[in-house]
């Protein structure tokens, strides 16, 4: 950010405009949109440096009334985690930090907007900090302030108060709800990442926050555990472990401390649990009938019904958002490589085509919005990430270099993708913007793969 | 050489996961296709509210604690003879599970040795290299131990005396990324598990 902006950079944003609506106009280059219905509303938008108008936010560390010692940190943290949250998310352009001493001391509830605007600043977000009391457990309650404030309209545009003992948690959620008013869709803050780290020897179940923070072992079985899956509403993981001797299904309740063996025994081997959007049911891969097939199966029943009969490999099942198609992964013709068909099993066709990619296609992932698969194609001898169009076919390639990129796993905003590389060497967790920008390592101990991303 | 002494903590974990099947063999007689009880699915998701939109709320969330430490440990283990030494290894070629014609000559020979030895029991496991997708070569390993249990049974061993599992990549012998490791790390292995 500079205060010498050369591009245009207003952006005049009532309550009632949302950026998903704008951002798809914006990318294609139309600068001049009627709001719709807000009805008064003109917005203008200016060209911006990557192609795409950012909005300028300032984020001044919270205020800390009570001069309590002790909130100084919470106040440094709630700050770094809503900062790395906004500037991940692609939307902002953050004001830099060394034009707020600029800024005279502010009462947060009447702030002077001509200040922010000496700055660069389109919008800001305020805040205070007070201890609130003691939590069951010991833990402090921190008792916050927040207020977004829009520079243009003068306006205050979110205000709210929190009482939290959890100040990552309420970075997390300050940073979602601030993304939410933009674009009409939640954020990302909340979200966690699934996965499989070998740091303590051999591979067992972790999860983090999406951002790396937080990392926490879920399983101590000394044995195998691969494939996590979570459920639609973040609570429950599926895994596979060889615990008991054979690959089979687990579903664990990461809060509860309790699983339940999801598919198991009966001779066979079952692989690559993946939930049904709405929480019912699992597709896996199984060798129950002598091949590797996918087969489904309800949560709260017993039925189980076998979706694919092909002479090949079946495996990766990923379902669209609205649960009445799967993309998975099959050697039906010789070679790897992505279908889609029916939920019923019924249509299946290939969708990987096209000179960018090579003979060898897999890890497919339906894109929460419902318009692209993306997956993995082995191309110059390594793996990368690319997303297909599933109405058109379009192909983007997301991931290049002398490295393999390979499990991708969306968002639950669909703005972001996680994937495995091991482009520095062992393999680590990374995080890219859904056009393929922005990628960076989230994990560094050990080999850590197959990232889950919760769906909320 | 025995593939032990390439790789020691492979083996602690074959070692461990040896032990498990033994034991899931002496209590479910092998090749028994009854329908074992699957564990019924629980169902107990908690109520979590979803964020309020009061002005004033109470965030917080659980402590995620997943699952401890298991009961099953290392001391655990009891000895166990071995005799896979006996028994070669089979390759393959990338992303194929086809027996060549030399696989077939190998699984001949241990055909025979099989026959010899009329009391042993074997896991067929399925390996393959590091490239491709960990999921798709869990079914490519599958795939590769179904075709070798098969061509076996093919040669007169009786099915009730073997199990087939896969491995995908996770188990590789020369853990190197290039293609002499990856040809040795495609494989079908036999694994003595009592006798």
């Amino acid at each position: 950010m500079q205060l010498s902006s050369g591009g245009i950079r207003h952006l005049r944003v009532g309550q009632s405009i949302r950026w998903f609506v704008l951002l798809p106009l914006i990318l294609v280059g139309v600068t001049f949109f009627p709001a719709p219905s807000a009805g008064q509303e003109e917005v203008t938008i200016g060209t911006a440096r990557r192609g795409i108008s950012l909005i300028d936010l300032a984020l001044p560390k919270f205020l800390n009334p009570t001069a309590d010692p002790g909130v100084a940190a919470v106040i440094e943290e709630l700050r770094e985690v809503i900062w790395s949250d906004l500037d991940f998310s692609g939307l902002f352009e953050l004001v830099d930090r060394r034009f707020y001493g600029y800024i005279p001391p502010y009462n947060p509830q009447r702030p002077d907007y001509e200040d922010w605007e000496g700055i660069g600043a389109q919008s800001f977000l305020l805040g205070s900090v007070r201890t609130a009391g003691t939590a069951d457990g010991g833990r402090t309650v921190y008792s916050v302030d927040s207020i977004l404030y829009d520079v243009k309209s003068r306006q205050r545009m979110l205000g709210k108060k929190y009482d939290s003992s959890r100040p990552l948690l309420l970075a997390h959620t300050i940073a979602d709800e601030i993304i939410r008013h933009y674009t009409g869709t939640a954020g990302i803050g909340a979200s966690k990442i699934a996965f499989i780290s070998n740091r303590d020897s051999n591979k067992e179940l972790y999860v983090m926050d999406w951002d790396g923070r937080r990392q926490v072992r879920l399983t101590a079985n000394k044995s195998l555990d691969l494939s996590p899956s979570w459920d639609p509403e973040g609570k429950r993981i599926a895994y596979v472990s060889y615990k008991r001797g054979s690959p089979e299904i687990f579903v664990m309740d990461a809060y509860a401390g309790r699983e339940v063996v999801f598919a198991g025994g009966q001779g066979a081997s079952f692989f690559s649990p993946e939930w049904t959007p709405d929480g019912q049911g699992i597709i896996f891969n199984s060798s129950l009938d002598g091949e590797s097939e996918l087969y489904i199966r309800g949560s709260s029943g017993k039925e189980m019904r076998r979706l694919t009969f092909s002479r090949g490999i079946d495996t990766s099942p990923s379902f669209s958002p609205d649960g009445r198609r799967l993309a998975f992964n099959s050697s039906r013709t010789g070679s790897p490589q992505i279908y889609i068909m029916d939920a019923d099993g019924l249509n299946a066709e290939r969708i990987s085509f096209g000179e960018m990619l090579g003979q060898y296609n897999s890890c497919p992932a339906w894109s929460p919005d419902g318009s692209r698969v993306a997956f993995c194609s082995r191309t110059g001898g390594f793996f990368h990430v690319f997303t297909i169009d599933v109405a058109d076919g379009r192909l983007k390639r997301l991931t290049s270099g002398p490295s393999n990129n390979e499990e991708p796993s969306w968002s639950p905003d669909g703005r972001h993708i996680a994937f495995t590389s091991d482009r520095e060497g062992k393999k680590q967790i990374f995080i890219m913007n859904a056009d393929g920008a922005r990628q960076r390592a989230v994990t560094s101990s050990g080999d850590n793969e197959s990232p889950s991303w919760s769906r909320s | 050489m025995n593939r032990f002494e390439v790789n020691p903590s492979t083996a602690n974990r074959s070692f461990f996961l040896v032990l498990l099947l033994v034991l899931t063999l002496v209590l479910v007689p092998a090749g028994c296709k009854k329908k074992a009880p699957v564990s019924e699915p629980s169902d107990d998701t908690e109520g979590q509210s979803a964020a309020s939109t009061e002005s004033r709320e109470s965030l917080d969330d659980g402590d995620i604690i997943g699952m401890g430490t298991d009961s099953l440990n290392d001391s655990d283990l009891g000895a166990l003879g071995r005799s896979e030494l006996d028994l070669k290894d089979v390759h393959f070629a990338f992303d194929r599970y086809d027996l060549t014609i030399t696989a077939q000559t190998m699984l001949r020979e241990n055909a025979g040795w099989l026959q010899a030895n009329g009391g042993v029991q074997i896991i067929v496991e399925g390996h393959c290299d590091e490239r491709g997708s960990n999921e798709y070569n869990l079914a490519l390993g599958e795939r590769r131990a179904e075709a070798v249990k098969n061509y076996l049974v093919s040669l007169g061993i009786s099915d009730s005396r073997m199990r087939a599992i896969s491995y995908g990549e996770e188990m590789p012998l020369d853990p190197a990324n290039n293609e002499a490791a990856w040809a040795k790390n495609r494989r079908g292995h036999l694994l003595v598990v009592s006798q």
